[in-house]
């Protein structure tokens, strides 16, 4: 009789399934050292959050000497006075036209030039050394002083082109110190929306000017103002490049148009407080400028807040 | 190679020696092969061994990679797609993609849909409508979403997704569908419903299909491709490859015997 | 997961041989017990059979547990679907084996008309070929298959010769006719032996090469 076992061994050997699981070492559990790793943990929380409640002290402290210092200064008066002499006569509304004005030049100016750069060098412009080497070279300019911008006004708008040191001069100043930081972060937010977007709007024919004013931009937008917002908000607090300007210390018109000479609340804190020297009180108006100021600044970076985490999660 | 006779007036797609090169790697080899109209086509393969890259090759779609060089021929319909003649964004509007993710717009379902249209023209809120009607419902989704057109996108399901994406892309009319893996992200009854809706879709499209799954293409493909390392291995009746393939690579690839 | 595959497949390769084993011993003993009119012999057949068919109904509950988890395609799909037919043949060769028993222990009570020389000619060669479509079968050896099927055509005419032969005895020896018809039956089942050999040998060739011949 043909046995048929010995045909099949010759072609097809039962299978052995599984290999052996071979340890070399042994976890050890050791109470001593988890013990250890659990109070060092502790110590670290103690020590990291000790140094949290030290920023929020210094903010504190610097809450707390101006809120006393103008505590009776502020009111509604002092919002709608113009500057005066006397310490209970002046108000800072010529400063808040000032600031305003300057906004009205800021806000226009480095948005469409800092989206149209970040549009261009994220989405048009081809990678390579050169793209590359604009990049670094804007956020280069992102970190110069603001005093060197200053200077920069100074000879190009007030001097070269004669504006003085109108509310023009100051904004396009303004616009240059900020220009860089609005690029950079438009550039962020730009490169946050996710390539798939771009890929699904041109599988359908779109060329890339309409995927990105109709998918790009709308998804960026939160971004660019957040971004936007923050860099404002350091430009309504400059002081340095309109002093370099030469803004004048004491103007008793209110700026009617862009090319008057103007005053900012920064610049007014500033003269306030080197005049503080002839006349005590007006350390007080400084410090009733400053709660001013320091308001609006909280205002405009909880609104960049809540623009940011209302469209962080979409995908 | 190929084994496939086929009809002249047929022919949707015709690649004659195709050649692709990511900067200095060779990505695609000497690619031939032709893709009927009304047919499904499933493009299988191991991981990187081209088969996404030939079918975004097939729209153009490759060439946002700025370093991709390419050589050979791909006629559409007769016309080279690489002549200067072609504009991309005419190709792309013929032929339509799906891809591996989702990738619906963060507008309202409403606004998804009629994207392509807009952008080619289509202005009249009433013809949009009809048009987000009847792309719905040929991806078998509008029964799902009619009472909700205008909520966001990214509200629905990821299988639902999906199904709005094939419907954005055929709401621009194409002729052929390109798709990329369009299952891999989903579950199994969301992939059942994507796969029966290729089936129905084959009437009256052209579909040409990356899968990673080998039971896919089997289930849903008339024709398949095998790719490996960049070359065509096999081309035939997809029951012949994956029951009686004829190069021993093919058979090793669909028995898991790689690697 | 290719490991998983080969074990599966070499779990129900082990039971192919087994039951090929069976089947073969089956149809051995059954002409044995036949030709020495052997009622003993004939009874061991009948309980091999049943394990015959619980060997036929695990293979195919093995085959189905591969399809379901294993999802084997290409020349594994055509080695899953060659075995599930080659048990079917085989489980009939083993209910034949039976059917040839039962005359045998039935025939045991009469005397034989003339000695038997054609039946075991006609035996050896079904037997024979079963054995060598097996062969074929676990050695994948297509041209054994080949000239294994050829041999049906031999069988069928050495069938027909025996049947024509005791058609004639029947008329001149009318009232041997319970004897007579024994032996067609016997005759009979070895021929769709010889068929079902057949039938593997051309399994075979579908494993191997993916086409389906007839012959």
């Amino acid at each position: 009789m043909m046995d048929f076992n010995t045909i099949g061994q010759k072609t097809f050997n039962l299978s052995t399934k599984g290999v052996k699981k071979v340890n070399t070492y042994k976890i050890k559990i050791d109470h001593d050292r988890i013990n250890r790793r659990i109070k060092l943990n502790n110590i670290s929380k103690v020590v990291f959050s000790l140094s949290t409640v030290f920023a929020l002290i210094v903010l504190a402290i610097l809450l707390y000497r101006i809120g006393v210092q103008s505590y009776g200064w502020l009111n509604f008066k002092f919002l709608t006075k113009n500057l005066s002499i006397f310490p209970e006569k002046a108000g800072i509304y010529g400063a808040i036209i000032g600031t305003v004005g300057l906004m009205l030049i800021v806000i226009p100016v480095t948005l469409v030039l800092g989206v149209a750069t970040a549009i261009y060098l994220e989405e048009y412009a081809t990678r390579g050394k050169m793209q590359a080497f604009i990049k670094i070279n804007i956020s280069n300019l992102a970190s110069v002083p603001s005093v060197i911008f200053g200077l920069l006004g100074l000879t190009v708008f007030s001097r070269m082109l004669n504006l003085g040191s109108s509310i023009l001069a100051g904004g396009l100043t303004m616009s240059l110190l900020v220009l860089p930081i609005v690029v950079v972060s438009s550039q962020e937010a730009i490169k946050a929306v996710p390539n798939f977007l771009r890929e699904a709007s041109y599988a359908m024919g779109a060329n890339k000017w309409t995927t990105v004013r109709k998918v790009v931009l709308p998804v960026a937008i939160p971004g660019i103002l957040t971004g936007s917002i923050l860099a404002l908000s350091r430009a309504i607090g400059e002081t340095a490049p309109l002093v370099v300007l030469g803004i004048p210390t004491l103007i008793l018109r209110i700026p009617k148009t862009i090319m008057d000479d103007f005053t900012a609340l920064p610049i007014q804190i500033y003269y306030w407080t080197l005049d503080t020297v002839l006349t005590a009180e007006y350390a007080n108006l400084a410090a009733a400028t400053i709660v001013v100021l320091l308001l609006v600044l909280f205002i405009m970076n909880s609104f960049a807040i809540v623009i940011r985490n209302k469209f962080q999660k979409r995908f | 190679m190929t084994n496939i006779e086929t009809n002249n007036h047929n022919i949707v797609y015709d690649v004659e020696g195709l050649n692709l090169w990511y900067g200095d790697d060779q990505a695609l080899k000497n690619i031939n092969m032709q893709i009927e109209k009304n047919e499904v086509t499933a493009i299988i393969g191991p991981s990187g061994c081209g088969k996404s890259t030939f079918i975004k090759t097939l729209n153009r779609m490759i060439e946002n990679i700025p370093i991709v060089r390419t050589s050979g021929e791909i006629r559409y319909h007769g016309k080279n797609i690489f002549d200067k003649s072609m504009r991309v964004e005419e190709l792309r509007t013929m032929v339509g993609m799906v891809f591996q993710k989702p990738n619906p717009f963060p507008k309202s379902i409403f606004e998804n849909v009629v994207y392509g249209p807009r952008i080619h023209g289509i202005k009249d809120k009433k013809i949009l409508m009809e048009i987000t009607e009847s792309s719905l419902r040929s991806a078998a989704l509008w029964d799902e979403v009619k009472d909700r057109l205008h909520d966001n996108a990214y509200g629905l399901s990821g299988g639902q997704q999906q199904r709005l994406c094939i419907a954005r892309c055929l709401a621009v009319q194409p002729d052929v569908i390109l798709m990329d893996e369009p299952t891999s992200a989903l579950d199994p009854i969301a992939t059942s419903k994507i796969e029966e809706l290729i089936d129905r879709l084959k009437e009256d499209y052209t579909i040409s299909i990356v899968t990673h799954s080998m039971q896919q293409a089997a289930r849903i493909s008339d024709k398949t491709a095998f790719f490996l390392m960049g070359e065509l291995i096999e081309f035939d009746n997809t029951k012949v490859i994956f029951s009686n393939p004829r190069d021993q690579r093919t058979e090793d690839y669909i028995t898991g015997r790689f690697g | 997961m290719r490991e998983n595959i080969e074990h599966q497949l070499s779990v129900i390769h082990d039971r192919m041989l087994t039951m090929s084993n069976l089947v073969s011993k089956s149809i051995d003993n059954a002409m044995e017990a036949f030709v020495k009119q052997d009622a003993k012999l004939a009874t061991d057949i009948l309980a091999n059979d049943i394990k015959i068919n619980r060997l036929e109904q695990e293979i195919e509950e093995l085959c189905v547990t591969l399809a379901a988890t294993q999802c084997p395609l290409g020349s594994d799909l055509r080695h899953m679907v060659t075995i599930l037919k080659i048990v079917t043949d085989l489980e009939r060769v083993g209910d034949y084996s039976c059917n040839i028993a039962e005359v045998a222990i039935e025939m045991g009570k009469y005397q034989l008309i003339k000695p038997l020389v054609d039946l075991p000619i006609l035996n050896e060669k079904a037997t024979s070929m079963l054995k060598n479509s097996l062969k074929a079968y676990f050695d994948k050896d297509i041209d054994l298959a080949y000239a294994t099927a050829k041999l049906d055509e031999e069988v069928d005419n050495l069938y027909r010769a025996i049947y024509h032969e005791l058609l004639y005895y029947m008329k001149t020896k009318s009232d041997e006719e319970n004897q007579i018809i024994g032996l067609i039956l016997i005759g009979r089942y070895i021929e769709r032996i010889a068929d079902h050999a057949t039938n593997i040998c051309e399994r075979v060739i579908f494993m191997e090469t993916g086409k389906s011949v007839k012959f």
